[in-house]
């Protein structure tokens, strides 16, 4: 039987367009010493450190190595999980099976991206498999949010401004959180106006690219009592991975032999054995791993968030924002913020503050008792972890 | 460090250039030398759950059983998405920018199976879904047993 597991410490960076005053080591650092804090431990009490990012990104290769002093992991055990864009999600998985399992009592799991210091696009286009589909993606990742919009707008009647709103509510967002990279005063017309990058996608409908790290202290449920009064309990988490080689899997074209994403599969199962039955009325926030504004839309359809083709709907209304009914990323999400090793792990640490009602600003409106992080990474993989305030 | 030191960022710039050599495969490798050799384009069937895969593969990830009949797929189809790329990118292939505007589309092609490929019409005004296409082949000479054997889709009226 699995021990019950909480994240008693959180620390981020602020993310940066830019980070040229410090070397990765000294960024990673930063989040290091942040999460220490907030769980009051010192680097001796912890028991294992784990550190990745989204490899050869900056063309470092064992980075877990490279950076072992600035992370703390001298004479500790370790593990790298690396499985690109739900890299930060799965350290956090990973970090809990070790506390899980009863192998160690505190864990401190770190990711970071410097994305200014390499070239990502190449490296995602490295993810394709040689033979033919790398030969074909020239167009990298935008191709397949630029085909997602094109079907999220074909299917439901969601119109580009739709896909703005998402992009102002993120921007208002963003400019509230400490740690978000854009702190933009965006209007609908600003984002319906920026360049078409990937018709019909626009510069404002995808994420930036950032600098940032983000760390986080998980514990096992005896230690948690003695190390603080706020623990956010991890009350469950899944993974649900991709078939590998089929260009369809992330809408570079509807599937002629369609089946459930793996975001459908894995949220009916965390649903079910959670007897969850109205996830927007019974989880009170969400963070979702939205690489696009149509992204979000779609992603909050496959979760179950609301029924299909009714996102735009809810951002319309509002719903989304930190006021509405079904909050969605108060901390202005990818689009705010992409270093992408740490994104899927600021999902992680965004909710967790979010329960502890320690977001600041960005707080949401309505008492959290539950909340929701969601990873997308390449090859349409998906996590998700159930956080909640109370056992 | 000492107070009179000058706040300057040092950066230190590398480059790497790095050739590979990867094997196409028994799968792959025989859909390449049909489109070289042939101009016939293949796709695979899983003998479970009856999917066709394009470019054909050993195992359907779906099923986990070893993929079946071949299965030719003509050189016609109907367009089911498509983008217009304006920004350069990096080709991932020759470390050069890609030459811009071009289309990426994905076509369902008539014996069942759907393909990505690239599109003459780079004006997405001209375009819409449900469009029909054909392939067109470089002219054998300049083959390479390379996806790009074909050049690319063009518009077709029927």
């Amino acid at each position: 039987m699995a021990r019950r597991v909480a994240i008693v410490g959180i620390g981020q960076t602020p993310h940066k367009s830019r980070m040229p005053e410090l070397d990765a080591g000294e960024m990673i650092n930063v989040a290091v010493r942040a999460a220490l804090e907030d769980a009051q431990l010192s680097i001796r009490e912890i028991d294992q450190v784990l550190l990745s990012n989204m490899e050869h990104f900056e063309g470092n290769y064992f980075v877990e190595g490279m950076f072992s002093d600035s992370v703390g992991s001298y004479l500790k055990p370790g593990l790298k999980t690396q499985v690109m864009g739900t890299t930060g999600a799965s350290m956090v998985t990973t970090a809990w099976y070790f506390v899980a399992s009863g192998l160690f009592d505190t864990v401190l799991t770190v990711t970071y991206q410097k994305q200014h210091e390499g070239q990502s696009g190449p490296v995602l286009q490295s993810a394709a498999e040689p033979s033919y589909d790398r030969v074909l993606t020239g167009h990298s990742a935008m191709y397949i949010f630029a085909s997602l919009a094109q079907h999220y707008m074909a299917e439901t009647g969601c119109r580009p401004e739709h896909a703005a709103m998402v992009r102002v509510k993120a921007a208002d967002n963003g400019r509230r959180n400490p740690f978000a990279h854009l702190k933009l005063e965006l209007t609908v017309e600003d984002v319906l106006n920026s360049r078409v990058l990937v018709w019909p996608l626009r510069l404002l409908d995808i994420c930036p690219t950032s600098a940032g790290a983000c760390a986080l202290v998980l514990a096992s449920e005896e230690r948690v009592r003695k190390i603080t009064n706020k623990p956010v309990w991890i009350r469950d988490h899944i993974a649900v991975h991709q078939e590998g080689f089929t260009l369809s899997v992330m809408h570079y074209y509807p599937d002629p032999f369609p089946r459930e994403t793996t975001r459908e599969v894995a949220s009916k199962k965390l649903y079910a054995r959670n007897g969850i039955t109205d996830p927007a009325k019974e989880i009170d926030v969400f963070e979702i791993y939205e690489p696009s504004t149509y992204g979000e839309l779609q992603y909050m359809e496959d979760l179950g968030i609301c029924g299909k083709g009714e996102a735009w709907k809810l951002v319309e209304k509002g719903a989304t924002t930190l006021e509405g009914e079904v909050p969605m990323n108060p901390s202005g999400g990818v689009l705010s913020a992409n270093a992408i090793g740490d994104c899927a792990m600021v999902r992680v640490a965004e909710a967790a503050l979010q329960v502890r009602g320690d977001a600041g600003e960005h707080q949401i409106a309505r008492k959290v008792n539950t909340a929701m992080a969601h990873g997308f990474g390449g090859r349409g993989y998906t996590t998700l972890h159930l956080l909640s305030k109370t056992l | 460090m000492s107070k009179e030191m000058a706040p300057e960022h040092i950066t230190i710039r590398t480059q790497m250039r790095i050739p590979y050599a990867y094997s196409a495969g028994l799968y792959v490798g025989r859909f390449l030398q049909e489109l070289r050799d042939n101009e016939k384009i293949y796709a695979n069937k899983c003998p479970k759950c009856g999917r066709l895969l394009l470019p054909p593969r050993i195992m359907c990830g779906r099923c986990s059983v070893r993929m079946g009949e071949w299965i030719e797929q003509g050189h016609k189809g109907t367009l089911v998405s498509f983008g217009v790329t304006i920004e350069p990118q990096v080709d991932v292939t020759t470390g050069e920018n890609k030459k811009v505007p071009f289309t990426t589309a994905g076509i369902q092609l008539d014996g069942g199976a759907a393909i990505l490929h690239l599109l003459e019409e780079t004006d997405a005004s001209k375009l819409r879904l449900g469009m029909r296409v054909e392939a067109v082949f470089k002219p054998r000479e300049e083959r390479q047993g390379l996806i790009t054997d074909i050049l690319h889709f063009k518009v077709v009226e029927e």
